[in-house]
Parts: structure tokens; sequence; C-alpha cells
């Protein structure tokens, strides 16, 4: 019986994770966030990354088929770390995404990118789900 | 002249906090738990001087937004409500348990209603009203600060005006234009939803509650739509002119900034720096 910080903890223990928030895209609202020292910090990243799940999603060229398909992570790399967006696409109500940020030295992306897909899993079915 | 305008009515209430933000601060203060109403339009709970939950008659509740996301059946969030209902009722276990909810999606349902009914309700003009009790129930999962909702009220407002900067759009009834001016559309998910259901009559926040959305979403999803000319624009703009008025200086009056060169400050001045020189 997860709560929301009890999930953010195990996504911050994936090896290199620097920071996580999660994010209310409908709203570009910080539902919690973790790694942080600045509580200011975690609003601005909601709000900024916000802007860039919109913009991918509104974007015709990003998409791989015809009709458009979803977008389940946007990933950009920095020379020092990776950015992760995986964005959660089922029930929720306005879309929830996550956005990490993974040492580029201390973390491999595969093995975040995976651990990440797992526990959002977790989160969004429940207990024993 | 300037004292009157400072004193008319219609400027000094924008600078002033609406009377339940002062009571919500002053409940903070004192640490007080139980419901702090605004009127008859909704309600803070309070727990120690955090707010654990809101309602709000104009935005959707948490039972909406639980029930229409599809994966909880009605039988387990009844057995949630059943379990507030008792006693000895552990409805945050019940939910845990609950397979199609569990208790992070449980957290999440509540802060978006909570911060959702928050916005509108910090608004209210009616008078605030304090009622000792219990705390909510979901106290244990939610616990957010007046001065953070204060906050997020006035981001949302300037998301929404960013979008489209005229507030009639969230009142007026949801009407899709007849004819599109444009080659090629993009829409969000949401944005469909608000066309495809609005029937003429039903305003954002009510196609929010019929679509179990969070009201704030569909506000800031149908002014995008008015921005980009899909719904029928509400008419031109009657706004009042008075204020900008009340601060510009009587005709003829030398404008406050400006006053007049002293010349013996001038001539000092000149004779420092030339000795400088």
């Amino acid at each position: 019986m997860l709560g929301i910080d009890g999930c953010l903890k195990q996504i911050m223990e994936i090896p290199g994770s620097h920071s996580a928030t999660l994010v209310d895209g409908a709203s570009g609202l910080a539902v919690a966030a973790a790694g942080r020292a600045d509580p200011v910090d975690e609003h601005e990243d909601a709000a900024g990354t916000t802007d860039v799940v919109r913009a991918v999603l509104a974007t015709p060229a990003l998409s791989t088929t015809r009709t458009g398909d979803d977008i389940e992570e946007i990933i950009v790399c920095g020379t020092r770390g990776y950015h992760l967006i995986a964005l959660i696409n089922d029930a929720f109500e306005g879309r929830l995404f996550l956005h990490l940020l993974v040492d580029r030295d201390k973390g491999n992306l595969a093995l975040a990118r995976l651990r990440v897909r797992e526990l959002l899993g977790e989160m969004a079915g429940g207990e024993g789900a | 002249m300037r004292s009157a305008a400072a004193a008319d009515p219609g400027v000094a209430p924008a600078h002033a906090d609406p009377p339940i933000v002062t009571a919500l601060r002053r409940a903070e203060a004192d640490e007080r738990t139980g419901v702090l109403h605004a009127g008859d339009e909704g309600a803070f709970f309070l727990d120690r001087g955090a707010v654990t939950y809101v309602t709000n008659r104009a935005t959707t509740g948490l039972d909406r937004l639980v029930m229409s996301s599809g994966t909880v059946s009605a039988e387990e969030w009844g057995r949630v409500l059943l379990a507030v209902a008792e006693r000895d009722g552990a409805p945050l276990r019940e939910a845990g348990r609950a397979p199609g909810l569990g208790r992070a999606r449980l957290e999440m349902f509540a802060l978006l209603a909570a911060f959702d009914a928050a916005s509108s309700l910090l608004g209210s003009a009616a008078e605030p009203r304090f009622e000792a009790g219990p705390p909510h129930w979901l106290a244990p999962v939610c616990r957010i600060t007046p001065a953070t909702l204060v906050l997020e009220r006035t981001r949302r407002r300037d998301r929404l005006d960013a979008e489209w900067p005229d507030d009639r759009a969230d009142t007026a009834p949801v009407v899709p234009v007849r004819r599109v001016r444009r080659q090629r559309v993009i829409l969000t998910g949401l944005q469909a939803e608000l066309l495809l259901n609005a029937d003429g009559h039903r305003t954002a926040a009510g196609l929010a509650l019929d679509l179990g959305r969070t009201t704030f979403g569909c506000l800031l999803a149908v002014r995008a739509l008015a921005a980009a000319r899909l719904i029928e624009r509400p008419g031109p703009a009657v706004r009042p002119v008075a204020p900008a008025l009340a601060t510009a200086p009587a005709p003829g009056e030398p404008p406050a900034f400006w006053t007049p060169p002293d010349h013996d400050v001038l001539v000092r001045l000149r004779a420092a720096l030339e000795e400088l020189a």
C-alpha cells in the first residue's frame, strides 16, 4: 500500500537519480517532488516540463503513424545527465507525467527507463495489480 | 484629488485579500482543526492549520473524478465511502486494497480535486464561518499549506490569461463554431472531448462535471479553443475605463514625478565638479 511519496522514494533509488517530479500536465501542478532542496524549483520544473510535453504532443512531425500515436517518453540527453519525461497513459485525469533527472556518469538510461515504467505501473495499478 | 481616487471603493479591493484568505491564514496561525465554510459555496477542511481537503459546489469533486476514471468500480468506491461513514472504519486501508484504486491514486485524485476546488473558492466574497470538528478522513495523505493554495491560484489565473485573456470564456456556454477558418487543426484529447460533448448550453465547468475532468483543465482547454477560434468568442469587451483615469493627473497639473530643477543645487554641483577637475 504505497503512497505517492513511497513511490517517489523508490524512483529515487534508481542508480544515478538526481531529482524526480510528478506533474499534472493538465494544470502544470507539481503533485509531488523528491531530491530537491529548494521548493520553488519543483514548481518551475513542473511549468517548464509541461510546456515541453504540450509542444511534443502538438507536433505532428513527432508522431510515428499517420493517425498519431501516444507518446510514452520524452528523453533529453545533456552532456552531464539525462532528462526522462515518462507519461502515464492511463485513466488518470489530466495527463500525469514524471520528470526524472539521471546523472550521466553514475546512472544508466536504459535501466532508469525500465525501472520507471515498472514503478509507474505499480503506482497506477494499485496493490496486487 | 489624489486622495479621493485612493478612497474609491472600486480600486481598493483589488489589492486586499478576500475575507476567506484572511480567515484561512488566521486558522493556520492558530493551528485550528475543523471546517472553514465560505458561505454555501464550499469549505476548507483543516487539520492543525493545514488544508486537508476542499469542497466547492462549482468544481468537479473527488467522487466524480474517481468514478469517471473508469478503473474504479462503484462497489469499490462504495466500500471506501462506507468506511468513511463508519465510526471505526479505515477508508484509507480500504482504498489501498481496491485493485483499481490504490493509495497513490487516491492521493493523486484528492490533490487534484482539492487544488481545483481551492482555486476558485479562494476568490469567494462570502462571509467565512469556522466550525471546529474532527479532521477530514483524507488528512493523513493530503496536507497543503494555505500559502501554497494562494500561490497556485495566482499561477493558474496567469496560465488562463496567457492562453486567452478574456475571463468571460469561463462562464459563457461552450458553442463550437460552424465553420473552421483554418486548413489544419491540432487538438489535445481534452479539447476534442469538450468539442464533441458541447451542446451549446453547458459551460466549461458544467462540461467538466459531466466528463469527470478537473474544472481548471477544462477552463484552460476552453480558453485555448477560444484563442484558436474553434468556439464562439464572447462579444466585444465592455471594460470599465475608470481605474486607468484615476491615476492620471488632472489636466494642467504637472506630472508628480517631475519637479522643477533647483538652480542653487545645480550651481553648487557644477562648482564641485570643476573643483574636482
